[in-house]
């Protein structure tokens, strides 16, 4: 019997429903889950992209909703109008003038991979951020913090990099997507996304995501 | 003759059977495609429609659904079955939603601008080229963004994308982690069969490949495979009739035998009265190895249905042998007799080899050399190797008591007149069409099979197997040509919702001429280059990035326009080999419907393109085949009666002994059929051809109670065989009229009805007996 006691509590924590992430320490955990917000909400957004195809920087502004769930809609106002609506494993894109493109989320996978980061963040959801990649925090919740995720199959692997959020507090302040190809997608998310250059470096990014508090 | 005499024949007997069982079962080939019981096509019309009743891109498709998995599984099992199955050349197409440009040919790449519509509307010039930049670049910015860059330099008006969209199904489900889901969470393939839909074994192989593909794969404990289609319909079905006709076989043959047993009271007897039947069956299928090289599943089925009427041989010289005389004195004056049976059993099967149908043809051919065989050894070997000693069943008590009793029967004349008229009367009033054209009614779907396909048709945008549209030109030219000029009302009609979608030829290869249309417009590659620097102009496009854009214009512009041979190997040939046939003189395209609304609406397209543009309907035709073959099998049927009156009466050398044999069977005959009317059962190809096994079997009763010996022994003799053979019809048949299948019971139904009527009417009719022994 005094056996069987003395087990239990070992069995018990190996049973345990929310046991801590693997790879996320307890402080980053309680991180994630501070940035925990209530749906329906949405911010300004102002995207930089770097690709090889490109001589400099493609920029576009607009507001990032979210709905609750796995519904995201991306709008654009500027250069041009385009709405995106993430929802059901579904994006529906209607560009201005050009009608509306349909494509299913799993014919891209970084984008997929970035709508479940991003909710996972959104609703304080360290397990699900886990789910599909290492995770690495540096920095603390306190002052400023950069969270890494990178893939962990080969296969999304092949398409996706790494994703790096950067916040200070319990505020996202930027969004980093790097494709396997090169391609680098720099979002400046709320106040932020005011601070955008017109022509921006990616030093210029990282010195504004890093310093943002 | 002596005891070891006796016995050295049967041992000679037996040993040339064993030989010839030997060939049988080393040559032995049986063909299980169920078009050799269809009638010959006559016209073109009919041979396209016997090519797609096994060939057509519809029948050959089998619908698979993935269940009871969670989505990440299914989709796993999806791709990796698809993946497996690809590499089986058993199979010509998989398909599971996986949207997959890498997978096309990369020679063909440059072809997109002559396959692709865009150039009709648009040229590749400046202002076109910067819209289509801009949209790029829009595009990079957008979620779609890392979908397109790896396409990007090669093709910025994404001509590839558009040409994806052009080949995906019409109403293709949704696709959940890459690959086809239908609202229950199942992942969904269709995969295409190398072998003809209505070939039962070489579908089975297929259905067994795809099955053990999938339990192969390490997650395939986790979800379970679901099953469509018409290959996967004929294995069920096959697997179940033949499951029950071996049951039902097994169960008659054992009480047949008891029977006998019962009968002659002697297992030697018994044991050698089934060898004329053996040698026949053997003698039959050896015949067919040296005619055919092979044999039909249903012929071979039929085939020992029908050679049981030979079993009456033997049972007829069991039971007439007569206390004190050999059994060859027994046969010889039977013979007369028995020769006339076999004769007019050859000449009702005669008409079998008359319809010209190569299945039933093969079943006239072993059941005429089966009966000839069996009769002939009932004659001539038979009696030399059956013991000497035996019962006369002359000497049974009960059987003289039974044959007072038939003797004593009132036999008015009247009869043949009331049950003609009950007859007549029953045809007339009888519900329902008389001729059951439809095939299928014969071999119905289990309702759960049924609702399983229709739910995969629908989640899968399955076309209907029914209805095709019918393009007809000069060559392949010619209707892509036609495909093209019909497109714009074809639209309309699915815009209106008469039907729900049509997959023409033309979706997936342009005309030579429309592609010549294309290739005209495009630029030179200075004017290109240039239109490309002006739209390009302030755009942040790296410089040269779209040099290889430049290339596959380039390459466009010299290519021979793409032909359905210059496709051959990739997957959209296979595609297009099922779209474009030749027929006869001419081409003909092939375009599947899906969902027709409106039957009429696509019937007037035949109207408006003289004839050109057709809807067949493939279940009305083959109704109507079926019921030309049917007149034609009639025909032969009628002159086979005639052949038959003649035999009779020639060989019974009066007209009057002839009417009191063939009244009763023809009568009997037409009573099957009017209660089988008066029911409701509609009558098909099987009733027909277990009504003429009946009138056999009732013709051999008729002419054996016709027969005036002035003998009671005799007379008492001849009601012994004939109660072995009713009961034993009865026995066998009654049991195949209780089975599930329509098929099998059509005939056990016809026959035992056949059987009961035959016996009764051809004792009711059979002339008084007129003298009989104290």
């Amino acid at each position: 019997m005094a056996c069987t006691l003395a087990l239990m509590p070992a069995w018990a924590l190996a049973r345990a429903p929310d046991p801590a992430p693997a790879g996320l320490s307890p402080q980053a955990s309680a991180l994630i889950a501070g940035l925990k917000q209530a749906p329906p909400t949405q911010t300004p957004f102002a995207e930089a992209k770097y690709s090889a195809m490109l001589d400099r920087a493609l920029v576009v502004s607009g507001t990032l909703s979210w709905q609750g769930g796995d519904h995201l809609s991306r709008d654009v106002s500027a250069p041009y109008k385009e709405h995106t609506v993430i929802a059901d494993g579904k994006v529906a894109m209607t560009r201005q003038g050009h009608g509306t493109r349909h494509f299913s989320l799993d014919r891209a996978p970084p984008l997929k991979a970035l709508l479940d980061s991003l909710v996972a963040v959104l609703s304080g959801n360290p397990q699900r951020l886990q789910k599909g990649f290492s995770a690495r925090l540096d920095g603390d919740a306190a002052h400023s913090w950069t969270l890494t995720l990178r893939p962990d199959s080969a296969r999304l692997a092949k398409g996706l990099s790494h994703i790096r959020l950067d916040g200070h507090g319990d505020t996202l302040d930027c969004m980093e997507i790097a494709q396997s190809g090169g391609t680098v997608t720099i979002d400046l998310l709320g106040p932020l996304a005011a601070k955008m250059p017109k022509q921006p470096n990616r030093a210029q990014l990282t010195g504004l995501c890093r310093r943002a508090h | 003759m002596h005891t070891s005499r006796r016995l050295i024949l049967a041992l000679v007997w037996l040993g040339l059977l064993a030989l010839l069982g030997l060939y049988v079962a080393r040559s032995l080939r049986v063909s299980t495609d169920l078009r050799s019981f269809m009638p010959p096509p006559s016209t073109p019309d009919q041979q396209l429609l016997m090519d797609q009743i096994g060939n057509g891109p519809g029948s050959r498709l089998l619908l698979l659904a993935i269940a009871g998995a969670d989505v990440d599984t299914a989709a796993g099992l999806s791709q990796d079955l698809s993946d497996a199955l690809k590499h089986d050349k058993q199979f010509t197409e998989v398909i599971n939603g996986r949207f997959d440009l890498d997978s096309l040919d990369p020679k063909l790449l440059p072809y997109r601008y002559l396959l692709s519509p865009t150039l009709d509307r648009h040229r590749l010039d400046a202002a076109y080229l910067h819209d289509q930049l801009q949209q790029r670049l829009a595009d990079l910015g957008s979620p779609a963004g890392a979908m397109l860059e790896t396409w990007l330099p090669r093709d910025p008006t994404l001509e590839m994308l558009k040409l994806a969209q052009r080949w995906t199904p019409a109403n293709a489900p949704d696709t959940r982690d890459g690959v086809w889901f239908d609202k229950r969470g199942e992942a969904l393939l269709l995969v295409q069969t190398r072998a003809p839909g209505f070939d039962p074994g070489a579908q089975k192989q297929a259905i067994d490949a795809i099955q053990a593909a999938f339990k192969a794969l390490p997650d395939h404990a986790k979800a379970h495979l679901v099953m469509s289609g018409p290959g996967y319909f004929s294995v069920k079905i096959n697997a179940r009739t033949r499951a029950e006709a071996d049951w039902f076989g097994r169960i008659s043959t054992i009480g047949f035998i008891l029977l006998l047993l019962w009968a002659y009271r002697s297992p030697r007897a018994v044991l050698l009265g089934a060898l004329p039947v053996a040698s026949g069956a053997l003698a039959g299928l050896a015949l067919l190895m040296v005619c055919f090289g092979q044999v039909h599943g249903i012929t071979l089925a039929f085939g020992f249905t029908l050679l049981g009427v030979a079993q009456e041989y033997p049972i007829r010289l069991l039971s007439h042998r007569r206390a004190g005389a050999d059994a060859l004195a027994g046969v010889r004056a039977l013979w007369p007799l028995l020769l006339t049976a076999i004769a007019s059993a050859c000449i009702a099967y005669l008409a079998f080899y008359a319809s010209g149908v190569p299945g039933l043809q093969q079943l006239a051919v072993f059941t005429i050399a089966g009966l000839l065989v069996a009769g002939f050894s009932t004659r001539y070997l038979l009696p030399h190797v059956l013991p000497q000693r035996f019962r006369d069943v002359a000497d049974s008590r009960p059987l003289a008591r039974w044959r007072q009793r038939f003797d004593a029967l009132p036999r008015p004349k009247i009869i043949p007149v009331l049950v003609g008229a009950a007859v007549i009367g029953a045809l007339w009033l009888a519900p329902g069409p008389f001729w059951q054209n439809n095939l299928a009614a014969l071999t119905p779907l289990p309702h759960k099979l049924m609702a399983t396909d229709a739910r995969l048709r629908q989640a899968l945008g399955a076309p209907d197997v029914r209805y095709l549209l019918l393009l007809h030109a000069d060559s392949a030219e010619g209707v892509l040509q036609l495909s093209e000029r019909i497109t714009p009302t074809i639209d309309a009609l699915q815009k209106r919702g008469a039907v729900q979608a049509v997959e023409l030829p033309s979706r997936y290869l342009p005309s030579a001429r429309t592609q010549r249309a294309r290739q005209a417009r495009l630029p030179d590659a200075d004017t290109l280059k240039h239109a490309l620097a002006q739209a390009d102009a302030g755009m942040p496009f790296r410089a040269g990035l779209f040099q290889p854009f430049l290339a596959d214009v380039a390459t466009a512009r010299q290519l021979p326009p793409l032909t359905p041979a210059r496709l051959a190997g990739s997957p959209l040939a296979q595609r297009l080999t099922a779209m474009l046939v030749r027929e006869g003189r001419g081409w003909v395209g092939l375009a599947t419907v899906s969902g027709v609304h409106d039957v009429a609406a696509l019937q007037a397209l035949a109207k408006d393109t003289g004839g050109k543009v057709r809807l067949l309907d493939l279940k009305a035709s083959s109704e109507s085949l079926i019921a030309a073959y049917r007149v034609r099998i009639l025909k032969a049927l009628a002159v086979a009666t005639l052949l038959l009156v003649l035999t009779i009466t020639i060989a019974l050398r009066s007209l009057r002994r002839a009417w009191h044999v063939l009244a009763p069977m023809t009568l009997a005959t037409f009573a099957v059929l009017a209660v089988e009317r008066a029911v409701g059962i509609e009558i098909s190809l099987f009733h027909l051809v277990a009504l003429i096994l009946a009138a056999g079997l009732g013709l051999h009763y008729a002419l054996f109670f016709e027969r005036q010996t002035g003998d009671a022994a005799e007379q008492r003799r001849t009601l012994h065989a004939t109660l072995v053979c009713v009961a034993s019809a009865l026995l066998v048949f009654g049991m195949l009229a209780f089975s599930s299948i329509p098929v099998l019971r059509a005939i056990g139904l016809t026959v035992s009805l056949g059987v009961a009527f035959h016996f009764c009417l051809s004792i009711l009719m059979a002339p008084h007996v007129e003298r009989t022994d104290a």
